[in-house]
C-alpha cells in the first residue's frame, strides 16, 4: 500500500515520547506494506508506531484503524489502541464523539480498552468509563453513582449468560422468561430516564455445555431454551435508543468453544475468551455507530467477476457465469445476499468499466440475474476511472463519500479507490467467489437502528414467508408441502443463453437420465436445427429458490411417433413431480405435430435405476421384442397421445412465447394463472436460424 | 526470532511501550502497569504466541522474566 501523506515527516518533535523520530523506519515499512494488498496486523501495528514516532499522528491513526480490519489478536489491538489514544487528539476529528460507559458483569477491562479503537473505525471518538467488576446494577440504580456523574451518551451493558437469573430447569418457563426480560428492560428504562443515554446491550451467548443434551430443546423450562427466549424477547422489547449486540450469533459463528475459555473464566473471570474480545469490540462499535447515525449507507458494486463470472465485454451475455454450475451459483448466491442487504435498506449502486448498454442488457436479459435495474439507485458503467465514478455516484445520490462501501474483485481498482478516495470503505473480496457472501457478511458497518418506513413494506414479504414456513411445519402430506412451495415450471427456448447449461446437464446428469446419451453443445444445436427434432428445456422455481434450467428432453419424429431420445433432470429437483409435467409437455408436443404416440426408451446405467420404472408409472406400455444383445436391459415404451393423461397439478406450467414460437399467442389456461412480468419471452433470440419457429413451439398443457 | 525476542514483542504490545527491553532479571516492579490485569493479558499472549498452556500452579511462581522464559522453553521442548 502506498502512502500519499508521508512527505515532510519528522519536522515536528514527538510530543508523547522522548524518542527521536525515525522516518527511515516509516519508509522501510511502507515499502513492505506495498508488497501486499492487505498488510498483516503486525505490519499495521509497526506502521502505526513508526508514524507516531515520526510525528505523523494522522498516519498513525490511519494504520491503527487499518489493523482492526485484519485478523489482529489482543496484543496487536492493545498496541494499536495505545497509539490511537495518544494520536487521535492531534489527528483530524472523527465524524462523531461520544462518552461511553461500559457496565460489565465480568472482567471487561480488555473490552473497555479496545472499544475506543473499534469505535474510531466506526467513525466515533469515544471516552470510556468503566464500572467496577460486576457493579453494573448498583451503578444504574444509585442516582449518585459514578455512571451518572460521567454523564454518558451511550451505556454498554456487557453482560454474560451467567448473569441471567434463570434456574437449570424452570417450573414455569413463561414466568421465568418474562421476569428475566423485565429485569433488563427496567434497567434500560432507568438509564434512559436518569441520563437519556442510549443503551447497547450484549445478548446472552448460550453456553455450549448443556447437561440436558438434546433433551434441552424438548424441555421448555431448560436454561438454554430460556436464554434463547430471553434474547428474542429482549430484541422485541428494544425500542428507540436501545441497541443489541447479538452475542449469541457471534459466539455461534466463531464457535462456542472459541467464544468461552474456562481457564480464563476461572483465572480472571473473562466470560468472553480474550481471543474474541476484538470481535466483540468491533461489533459493539458498529451498533454504537448505528445508534449515533454513522453507518455506511450505500454498497457500490463492480460487475465483471463481482456480480457474475467472466468479462461481459469479452465473453458476451451467454458467456458469463451466473446461475448454473458451481461458479455460477456462487455469483447468484452473492447477488441473493446483496438483494437481502437492499431489502434491509442498504442503497445499491453499480460502478463498472463497461459499455452502459451492455451492462444494462445483462440486468434486463440474463435469466439468472437476481438484481434488477430497479434495485440499483445509481448505475454507473463507463470507461472513467473508478474514483471519478465513485465521486459522481456519491453526488448523484446526495451521500457523502464516507457513506459508500466499494466492492470489487480487482485488487488494482480497490487500491486506486483506497488511495484516491480514502473516505470510501473498500471491501476486499477473496479470489474465490464462493467466499464473497462471507466477506460481505463479515463487514459490520451497515448496521442500522431500525428498518425504515420504506422497508416496512418489504417486511410483508418476510411475513408471507414466515406464514409459509408455519404452513409447512403443519403440512400433513407431501402433496400439501409441494403445493405450499408455489412451484413454477417454465419452458424456455433453446438459444445461446440456455445451450451451455443444456449441454452441461446432458454431459453430467446420471441419476434421472433415461438413456444416458452424452452430446456436446454443437451436436445438440445441430439436432435442434432439424425440424423433426423437438428440444424441451424446463426451468423450475419455487418460493425459496430459482433452481434454474433443470430438465431437458430431446425427441425426434419417427413415422407416426415422437421418440424420446434423451430425457434427463437435475438431481436437485427429483421428487417434486416435475417429471409428470414434463411428460405432459412431451405429449402436447406430439399432439401439436399431429403424431399419434410417444415412444420412450430406458437404457440402464450404473446410476439410473431411479427411473427404470418411470414410463410404466406414467402409463406407458412395454412394447419390446426380446432383449437387444447390443444393449442388454434396454426397454421401449409406448403411449397413445389421445389417451387421457393427468399430472398431479402441484405446480404452474408456463411456456414462454419464445419457446412456444413467436407467431403464437401465449394462452394461459384457466385455473393455472401465469405470472405477469417475469416472462423471459423477450430474452430469447433464436440463434439457430435454420429452425422454423413453428416447429419448435410448445403449447400449454391442459390438465 | 529467539524466545527472548518474541517475549519482548509481547511485552511491548501489552505494555504499549515500543522501547521496552526485557531482561531475565526484570520483575513486575520494574515495568509500569504490570498489574494483575496486565499479567493475565501477558500470560494469554504468551500462551497464544508459543502455542502452550501454562498450568495454574505455575502462574504465581514467576518472579522474574527469566523464570517465565525458562518455563516457555521447557514447555516448548516437551511439545
Amino acid at each position: 500500500m502506498i502512502e500519499p501523506g508521508d512527505a515532510g515527516v519528522g519536522d515536528e518533535p514527538d510530543r508523547t515520547r522522548q524518542v527521536p523520530p525515525r522516518d527511515g523506519r516509516v519508509a522501510e515499512l511502507t515499502a513492505l506494506a506495498a508488497a501486499s494488498e492487505i498488510p498483516t496486523a503486525a505490519l499495521c501495528r509497526d506502521l502505526a508506531v513508526a508514524h507516531e514516532r515520526a510525528g505523523d499522528p494522522a498516519g498513525a491513526v490511519r494504520w491503527a484503524l487499518a489493523l482492526t480490519d485484519t485478523d489482529g489478536d489482543l496484543g496487536a489491538w492493545s498496541a494499536a489502541a495505545g497509539v490511537l489514544r495518544r494520536c487521535l487528539p492531534a489527528a483530524a476529528p472523527l465524524p462523531r464523539s461520544a462518552r461511553v460507559a461500559v457496565l460489565g458483569s465480568y472482567t471487561t477491562s480488555q473490552f473497555a480498552a479496545l472499544l475506543p479503537l473499534a469505535a474510531a473505525r466506526a467513525g466515533v471518538a469515544v471516552e470510556i468509563y468503566e464500572c467496577g467488576y460486576g457493579q453494573y446494577r448498583q451503578e444504574i440504580l444509585d442516582p449518585g453513582s459514578g455512571l451518572y456523574s460521567f454523564a454518558p451518551d451511550v451505556v454498554v451493558l456487557a453482560v454474560h449468560a451467567g448473569e441471567a437469573a434463570l434456574p437449570a430447569v424452570a417450573d414455569e418457563p413463561d414466568a421465568a422468561v418474562a421476569a428475566e426480560v423485565r429485569r433488563w428492560t427496567s434497567l434500560w428504562e432507568t438509564i434512559r430516564a436518569r441520563c437519556g443515554a442510549r443503551v447497547v446491550q450484549h445478548t446472552f451467548a448460550v453456553p455450549g455445555e448443556i447437561a440436558l443434551g438434546h433433551l434441552a430443546l424438548r424441555t421448555g423450562g431448560a436454561r438454554p431454551t430460556l436464554l434463547a427466549r430471553v434474547n428474542a424477547e429482549l430484541g422485541r422489547a428494544a425500542g428507540d435508543g436501545i441497541g443489541l449486540v447479538d452475542c449469541e450469533r457471534l459466539a455461534a459463528d466463531v464457535g462456542k468453544r472459541a467464544w468461552f475459555d474456562a481457564r480464563y473464566w476461572h483465572r480472571s473471570k473473562q466470560a468472553v475468551s480474550l481471543a474474541q474480545v476484538p470481535l466483540l469490540a468491533r461489533h459493539t462499535a458498529a451498533v454504537i455507530g448505528a445508534q449515533l447515525g454513522v453507518s455506511r449507507k450505500c454498497l457500490v458494486l463492480d460487475l465483471d467477476n463481482t456480480l457474475w463470472g467472466g468479462v461481459l465485454g469479452e465473453e458476451g451475455l451467454a458467456g458469463i457465469a451466473l446461475g448454473d454450475g458451481a461458479v455460477g451459483e456462487a455469483f447468484a448466491a452473492f447477488q441473493d445476499y446483496v438483494v437481502e442487504l437492499n431489502n434491509r435498506g442498504v442503497v445499491l449502486a453499480v460502478c463498472s468499466k463497461n459499455n452502459d448498454a451492455d451492462a444494462r442488457e445483462a440486468f434486463e436479459r440474463h435469466p439468472a440475474m437476481r438484481l434488477r435495474l430497479d434495485d440499483i439507485a445509481c448505475f454507473s458503467a463507463c470507461w472513467d476511472d473508478k474514483p471519478t465514478q465513485l465521486r459522481r455516484i456519491a453526488a448523484a445520490l446526495g451521500l457523502g463519500l464516507d457513506s459508500l462501501v466499494f466492492v470489487d474483485d480487482n485488487p488494482a481498482e480497490r487500491e486506486a479507490v483506497r488511495q484516491l478516495v480514502g473516505e470510501v470503505d473498500v471491501l476486499a473480496l477473496p479470489a474465490d467467489p464462493h467466499g464473497y457472501v462471507r466477506a460481505l457478511a463479515d463487514y459490520p458497518f451497515f448496521e442500522t437502528t431500525a428498518l425504515t418506513a420504506e422497508d416496512a413494506a418489504r417486511t410483508a414479504t418476510y411475513r408471507a414467508r414466515a406464514e409459509l414456513a408455519a404452513a409447512q411445519a403443519a403440512a400433513p402430506s407431501l402433496e400439501q408441502f409441494h403445493r405450499g412451495l408455489d412451484m413454477t415450471a417454465t419452458v424456455v427456448a433453446l438459444d445461446e443463453l440456455t445451450l451451455p447449461r443444456v449441454a452441461q446437464l446432458v454431459g453430467k446428469t446420471n441419476q434421472f437420465n433415461l438413456t444416458g446419451r452424452r452430446r456436446g453443445a454443437d451436436e445438440i444445436a445441430r439436432l435442434a436445427a432439424d425440424p423433426a427434432t423437438a428440444v424441451l428445456c424446463v426451468r423450475l422455481a419455487d418460493r425459496f429458490a430459482d433452481h434454474g434450467l433443470v430438465a431437458v428432453v430431446i425427441a425426434v419424429e419417427a413415422d407416426d411417433a415422437l421418440a424420446v431420445d434423451t430425457w434427463l433432470m437435475s438431481c436437485r429437483v427429483i421428487g417434486r413431480t416435475l417429471e409428470d409435467e414434463v411428460a405432459g409437455l412431451i405429449l402436447a408436443e406430439a399432439r401439436r405435430r399431429g403424431l399419434v404416440r410417444i415412444v420412450g426408451e430406458y437404457r440402464p446405467s450404473a446410476k439410473n435405476a431411479l427411473v427404470a420404472g418411470l414410463y410404466e408409472r406414467l402409463g406407458f406400455t412395454w412394447v419390446d421384442a426380446p432383449d437387444d444383445p447390443s444393449a442388454p436391459g434396454t426397454t421401449h415404451w409406448s403411449r397413445a397421445v389421445d389417451a387421457p393423461y393427468a399430472t398431479p397439478g402441484l405446480m404452474r406450467v408456463v411456456v414462454t412465447a419464445a419457446a412456444a414460437g413467436p407467431d403464437r399467442d401465449r394462452t394461459d389456461q384457466p385455473g393455472a394463472p401465469v405470472e405477469p412480468g417475469g416472462s423471459s419471452a423477450e430474452l430469447s433470440t433464436h440463434v439457430f436460424a435454420q429452425t422454423r419457429p413453428q416447429d419448435r413451439r410448445m403449447e400449454e398443457v391442459p390438465r | 526470532m529467539t524466545v527472548q525476542d518474541r517475549l519482548q514483542q509481547i511485552f511491548r504490545e501489552i505494555f504499549g511501550d515500543d522501547d521496552l527491553i526485557v531482561s531475565d532479571t526484570m520483575t513486575a516492579a520494574d515495568v509500569p502497569g504490570w498489574d494483575s490485569l496486565a499479567h493475565i493479558n501477558l500470560i494469554y499472549a504468551v500462551e497464544r504466541e508459543f502455542s502452550i498452556q501454562i498450568a495454574d500452579d505455575r502462574l504465581a511462581s514467576f518472579t522474574t522474566v527469566g523464570d517465565l522464559r525458562e518455563h516457555i522453553e521447557e514447555l516448548s521442548r516437551v511439545h
